[in-house]
Parts: C-alpha cells; sequence; structure tokens
C-alpha cells in the first residue's frame, strides 16, 4: 500500500477510535445514564459472556440462517423470473407496471398479513423475507436485461450467434451489475426483515435478543448485540463489495 | 484466392473478370408513416463482383445505412430482391460480417480483445485448438498484438474499430459491410485505418462495401463509387475508379485522375441551401 | 391499457375464490368486503388520524436526517480531508441496521414520536450523506476553474457554484430518503411503537380483522407510490432543463 493511502486508513482508523474514546468519556463521567448507554467495558463484558455461553452463536446462527434461507431462494427464483419476464416485451407490458407500483411497499406492511395466515412460525418468518428480498431482484434483473445495448442483439444477429450463446455471453454479463445492486438491496432488506420477524415473535436470534435485553434494561446486553448486527451488516457490505470489484472489474 | 489472382487484382481492370457475388436488383424499402408510407430506397440496382472494394456515398438520410443493413440481412426489402453468392438475403449471415459505425456499443466491454475475438470463433466451424493461432494471427494484421488483454474501455476509438473488425475477420467473411467506421476518428488514425482496411481487403480478395460520406476517403478506396441521391435514396452514378493499386495517402491523392473523379462526384453530393 | 390486465384479473380472481369460501373468513378477505372496510375506516377518521401520525414521523425524522446527511456529506464532499478521515467511520457506522436500534430508541424514548423520528433520522442520514457527498466531489473542474478565474470567496463559491450544479443530484438524494422515512416509520410501528399506520396494521391483524388489515395494507401501498410518483414528477418539473440524477 502507497504511503499516502497508509496514511489515510490510520487516520481514519483514529477517527473512529476517537469516537469510541468519546463514547467512552461520556459513560465514564456519567453524562448519559448507565440505563440507556452502557460503558465500553460492560459492552465488551457482556459481548465476551455471550460468546463464551454459546447465545451469540445461537443467536447469530438463527438470524444469519434464516436471512441467507430467504434471501437465497428468493435471489434465485427472483433471477430467473426476472430473466423469463425481461427477455419477452409483452410480458413486460403486463407486468411491469405492477411491479412498479409494488416497489415502494414497505416490506415489512406484510408482515401482519403472514401472520395472520401463517401464525408465528419460522415458515412465517421465512416466507416474509423471501417476499421483501423478492422484488429487488425480480425489478432489478428486469431493468439489467431491458437496458442492454440494442446494438449487441444486431452484432449477434450478424455473427448468427445461437440463443443460448446470446443470454450467456451477451444479456447475463451486461444485466450483471444492475442484477448485482438488486441483490445487494436484497440482502440488506433480508437482514432487516429477520430482525424485525424475530422481534415480533421471539424465534430465538439477535433481534429477539436485544428487544428483550432491552424490555429487562440490561443495556449492555443490548448494545452488544446492535454491535453484532453492526458487525454482520459491515461483514456482509465488505463481502459484497469485494465480489462486485471483482466482478465488475471491467468497468473500472 | 491464389497468389497469381490476388496480384492480378491489383491491375484495375482486373475486378471485371470476377464473378458476381452480390445482387441487388430493384430494391426498395418503404416503412409506414402518418397516413401513408416513407421511402426511403426506390427502385436500387448494383452489381458488385467478388474481390471488389465498392464505396457508397450520399448526403445524410439518403439511405445509405439503409441499404448496408438490407445487403446485411438485418432488415428486409420491401421490393425488389438481394441475392448473395446465389442465395436470396433474407437474413443476416456470417458470410456478410457487419462493422457497425458506433464500434464501442458493438464491442463487449466486459471481455477482453482476445475474448471479443473468441466470441466470433466460438460460435463457428474451426476446431478451439486453432483458436488461439487465429486470433494471434488476426492481431498482428489488424496491429493490436500488444492490447491483447486489455479491455475495450481501455482503448483508443481507432483501436476499437480495428477490434470490430478483427473480429469480423475471424467470421471468415466473403464481404465486409462496412458503415462510415471511420467516422469519429481522428484525420491521422482515418488515414491509417484506410490504408490498414485496404491493404487487408486486397491481400485477402476480400469483397468490401464502404459507406462514407468523405468523396476522397471513397475515391481512395474503391474500385467503384456508387453515389446516392436523398429522399427517396436513388443511385444517382456509378464511377469506374481507375487507379492503381497499392493506393497511397500522398501520391494517389495528387494523382490528376483522383482529382478527375474527386471533381466528379462532388456534382452528387448535396449542397448545403 | 395492457398495465391493467394483470391488477385487475388477480382482484377478480381474489374476488371468487373468497366467495366460494376456501380459506378461512377470520385470515382472508375478499375485495369487496376489504374496499367496505377501508371506506369505513377513511370516514371513521381512524385511517386519517393514523396516516397524519405515520406522515409526521416520517417527515419529521426525513427533516433532520437529511439535515444531517446533507451538511456531513457536504463538508466532507468539499474537505478531501474530512473525506479521508471521514470514510471509515462512515462505513463502519452505515451499515447498522435502522430497525436494530429499535429497542435503544425504546429506552431512551419510550414509545411515541420520540422512537420513531430518532430511528427514520438514522435511515436517512445515509443516503443524504452519500448522495450529497458524492454530489458536491463532481462539481466538473471546470466550473471549480471558473470560481478560480473569477477569484470567487468559499461561500460565493459554495452558492453560486457548487450548490446549484449539485441540487438536482441533492434533489434525488431526497426522493431517496423520503421513500426510506416511509418505509422505515411503518416498520417501526408494526415492529415496537404503538401509533401510526403500521399499528393500525398490526391491531387489525391481532384482533382477527383480515379486511381492515389488507385495506391498510392497500393504503400504505398507495400512499408509497403517491409519494414516489409526485416526487419524480415535482424532480423532473424543476430539474427537467437539466439533467436529471437516475
Amino acid at each position: 500500500m502507497k504511503p499516502d493511502r497508509l496514511l489515510q486508513n490510520a487516520g481514519g482508523i483514529g477517527v473512529l477510535l476517537a469516537l469510541f474514546g468519546l463514547w467512552a468519556v461520556i459513560t465514564k463521567f456519567g453524562l448519559v445514564s448507565p440505563v440507556f448507554l452502557p460503558s465500553v467495558g460492560d459492552t465488551f463484558g457482556a459481548l465476551l459472556e455471550q460468546a463464551e455461553d454459546g447465545s451469540l452463536g445461537r443467536a447469530v446462527m438463527g438470524t444469519g440462517g434464516r436471512m441467507l434461507l430467504g434471501f437465497g431462494f428468493a435471489a434465485l427464483v427472483g433471477c430467473s423470473v426476472g430473466l423469463l419476464i425481461g427477455l419477452s416485451p409483452q410480458a413486460r407490458a403486463y407486468i411491469e407496471p405492477s411491479l412498479e407500483f409494488l416497489r415502494p411497499l414497505p416490506a415489512s406492511a406484510v408482515i401482519p398479513v403472514a401472520i395472520l395466515l401463517l401464525g408465528l412460525t419460522k415458515t412465517m418468518i421465512i416466507s416474509v423475507i423471501v417476499f421483501g428480498s423478492l422484488w429487488p431482484t425480480l425489478l432489478a434483473t428486469i431493468q439489467g436485461i431491458k437496458s442492454v445495448e440494442p446494438r449487441l442483439f444486431e452484432m449477434a444477429r450478424t455473427m448468427e450467434l445461437p440463443h443460448w450463446t446470446v443470454i450467456r455471453s451477451i444479456i447475463l454479463p451486461s444485466a450483471l451489475p444492475d442484477i448485482f445492486a438488486g441483490l445487494r438491496l436484497a440482502l440488506t432488506v433480508s437482514l432487516i426483515l429477520a430482525v424485525v420477524t424475530e422481534m415480533m415473535s421471539a424465534e430465538a436470534g439477535l433481534g429477539a435478543m436485544i428487544l428483550l435485553a432491552a424490555r429487562s434494561f440490561r443495556s449492555p446486553e443490548l448494545f452488544a448485540g446492535v454491535l453484532t448486527l453492526g458487525a454482520i451488516g459491515f461483514g456482509i457490505n465488505a463481502v459484497m463489495e469485494f465480489a462486485q470489484r471483482h466482478l465488475l472489474r471491467w468497468r473500472h | 484466392m491464389s497468389a497469381t489472382q490476388l496480384s492480378e487484382l491489383r491491375r484495375p481492370d482486373a475486378v471485371a473478370s470476377r464473378p458476381i457475388l452480390l445482387s441487388i436488383d430493384k430494391v426498395g424499402f418503404s416503412v409506414p408513416a402518418g397516413n401513408g408510407k416513407l421511402t426511403i430506397l426506390e427502385d436500387l440496382s448494383l452489381e458488385v463482383r467478388e474481390g471488389e472494394f465498392v464505396s457508397i456515398i450520399g448526403g445524410s438520410g439518403c439511405g445509405k445505412t439503409t441499404l448496408l443493413r438490407l445487403i446485411g440481412g438485418l432488415n428486409l426489402p420491401t421490393s425488389g430482391t438481394i441475392t448473395f453468392d446465389g442465395a436470396v438475403v433474407d437474413r443476416p449471415s456470417r458470410k456478410r460480417a457487419v462493422v457497425f459505425q458506433d464500434y464501442t456499443k458493438a464491442l463487449l466491454p466486459w471481455r477482453t480483445v482476445v475474448g471479443n475475438i473468441k466470441l466470433a470463433l466460438d460460435s463457428g466451424t474451426t476446431p478451439a485448438d486453432t483458436h488461439a493461432a487465429t486470433i494471434d494471427r488476426l492481431l498482428q494484421q489488424v496491429g493490436l498484438s500488444d492490447a491483447a488483454d486489455r479491455f475495450p474501455r481501455q482503448l483508443s476509438g481507432g483501436m476499437q474499430q480495428r477490434l470490430q473488425i478483427a473480429r469480423c475477420l475471424a467470421l471468415e467473411p466473403k464481404m465486409l459491410l462496412m458503415d462510415e467506421p471511420f467516422g469519429a476518428l481522428d484525420a491521422i488514425t482515418r488515414q491509417n485505418l484506410q490504408d490498414e482496411v485496404s491493404r487487408l481487403a486486397k491481400q485477402t480478395g476480400m469483397t468490401v462495401i464502404f459507406i462514407t460520406h468523405d468523396i476522397e476517403e471513397a475515391t481512395y478506396l474503391g474500385d467503384r463509387v456508387v453515389a446516392m441521391e436523398s429522399r427517396p435514396g436513388r443511385i444517382s452514378a456509378v464511377l469506374d475508379i481507375n487507379l492503381p493499386w497499392p493506393r497511397d495517402q500522398l501520391t494517389t491523392r495528387e494523382d490528376e485522375r483522383f482529382l478527375r473523379y474527386r471533381h466528379e462526384l462532388f456534382k452528387y453530393l448535396p449542397r448545403a441551401h | 391499457m395492457r398495465a391493467l390486465i394483470l391488477p385487475c384479473s388477480v382482484i377478480a380472481l381474489w374476488e371468487v375464490v373468497g366467495r366460494s369460501q376456501v380459506v378461512q373468513s377470520d385470515q382472508m378477505s375478499r375485495p369487496s368486503e376489504i374496499a367496505v372496510a377501508g371506506l369505513a375506516a377513511l370516514s371513521d377518521g381512524s385511517m386519517l388520524s393514523a396516516t397524519g401520525q405515520t406522515i409526521t414521523t416520517a417527515l419529521v425524522g426525513l427533516l433532520i436526517g437529511s439535515a444531517i446527511g446533507i451538511s456531513l456529506g457536504a463538508w466532507f464532499g468539499l474537505s478531501a480531508v474530512a473525506g479521508r478521515l471521514s470514510q471509515i467511520s462512515v462505513e463502519v457506522f452505515r451499515p447498522v441496521p435502522s430497525v436494530a436500534l429499535i429497542p435503544i430508541a425504546m429506552l431512551a424514548f419510550g414509545f411515541g414520536y420520540g422512537m420513531g423520528i430518532s430511528i427514520v433520522a438514522f435511515a436517512c442520514m445515509w443516503p443524504a450523506l452519500i448522495i450529497t457527498q458524492a454530489a458536491v466531489r463532481e462539481v466538473p473542474g471546470e466550473l471549480m476553474e471558473v470560481a478560480r478565474v473569477l477569484e470567487l470567496g468559499w461561500a460565493s463559491r459554495l452558492f453560486n457554484i457548487v450548490l446549484p450544479d449539485a441540487v438536482p443530484n441533492l434533489f434525488t438524494a431526497m426522493r431517496l430518503a423520503a421513500g426510506i422515512s416511509l418505509i422505515v416509520a411503518v416498520t417501526v410501528e408494526i415492529t415496537a411503537n404503538p401509533m401510526g399506520l403500521g399499528y393500525a396494521l398490526v391491531v387489525a391483524q391481532q384482533t382477527l380483522h383480515p379486511d381492515t388489515m389488507f385495506a391498510y395494507l392497500i393504503w400504505i401501498g398507495l400512499l408509497g407510490w403517491l409519494l414516489n410518483a409526485g416526487l419524480l414528477q415535482a424532480q423532473s418539473r424543476l430539474f427537467g432543463r437539466w439533467s436529471i440524477a437516475a
């Protein structure tokens, strides 16, 4: 890494540490009640405890597992159905306006509907996550296929490329940036829905854990859980960013 | 084509004895517009022989691109027929390779130079183990050997156009259809590419149909120049270009015959009113 | 129009299936029943007051969040040093799911507007920050050159060159943040906060009134769509002459 970048990163980390330092100072001087803001030490202590007694692991697996299951299913269905719809201008004419209408709908709004139909079960949670992750993926796939450069289709015709080659070598790579953006959004939504459904149904997971901690006024555990969720969010972001840079390196 | 045949091609009158490859017979093209139709091309007839380099010139809107697309099979004529190599043209074919004007849009940005050429080879009938050698040869022919692993985004306009040409050559076509291929390039690059295309065509005996709005480019490159008029598009003149091969940017353009052809063709270009 | 065929057939099918009583009536409702329940909720004022609560939460949260986000974004965009130093911290705090802060807000504010507004503000802050930062940084070099040649001071530069150039992008940031504000407000109400449209939705579900529940669901969808469409219209009216940043 060039010395310039090294300095930048060091400075950035320094700022971050300074913010943590601020946290420590505030709690040290009791500026905020420990009920709302636990000290840094207490928080990491709670985190360590949870890790040791396995509750952290179980919670992460619970939330993470459901999130990935729902997302994975939605991604598969969304991409394949999106491909089918995107390739047919007729299908698009009938279906796209309805999809656009559904786009701004808060995915969390279907949770009560799902609870009514499926009860407070794991099935309900997965269904909600799938529902929420499906639309961004579907819409993004359709968008990606719609925006393939038309000249490339003509080029393919003059080269007499078979249909399958056109899909594999032209349409999919061209649509990949849009599809990837949709997948990232879907992943974010699936994390949010996993947490929310846990809070409402008390299935084992990070969402349920932090809500319980709040209700029992155990703020160190609450903050420990929030930190963990933040770390998960951060981790997902980092992985997707890395994947994006690699897959879409031809753009840079 | 054999070496003897190729060297014969360099004689200005040699092409006249080659067989006819492309036959455009009373072709017309119109599109529905408003209450009736808009006629873009009307009653066009032209014959192109094997190994010929035919330049087509005309003002914008005269339908020369449409004509190219009809020859390429991307559109179908609304009247008349186009025959290529004995068969009626009703769809695109690898034998009639098209070099598009907007080269950036006709290349795959996510593949390297090699990858773009591979697209043409993979869909063909040549055995896979010959592909690497073919790609090397083509890159050398168009002068892109040093840029083999670059992405189109990293290439200059001229290099991108050369890549498109290389990819078309990979199709082993019988005819190259070029739609104002050098229009978006600077003058120096344009001259270099003119000479490269000219050299490639005469070396391989390729039949070329070359669209341009530049009279001098048309005359410099062609065995014949077809001048088109607009609204509706029609052929107004066909000029045989009797200039020696190989052409040279300096001497050919100063040749008295070149200047006479240029003078003649000038009449057929639309004036600004 | 073909666009309406799909939704109309779905509604019609739903009505038919509903009348054939395949699913229990305390879990599902027919479109006709939903329409009736919706009109009832509208006319007795309950839907409108809930809407008012949600919109207030979303709006105030949006204003606070975007004010903070735009200010920080402008600072990080204009000052390369600030931008570089803040990058890691932003990357660390941004991915925290806003819903994870619900329990904290619950402790700090109890139930009510405070909870909703604070979470909406947190959620809206980040897109505002990121887009503003990018928009300010991307003021074309030539414009900045013009500013230098004219020897404009930093305030003049800010108001005459940077802001007008960045404003269409700022509007896009606001449009996205506005959509987020509504979604987050409803989500917080569904999860924990006993007020607004989200809570009405949950109450209908818990009291086994699927007709009212679906009515609220459709109403929420309509609001979201109207908000988005309205803002898009406004954007093209105001900045139609300029290029729209999608």
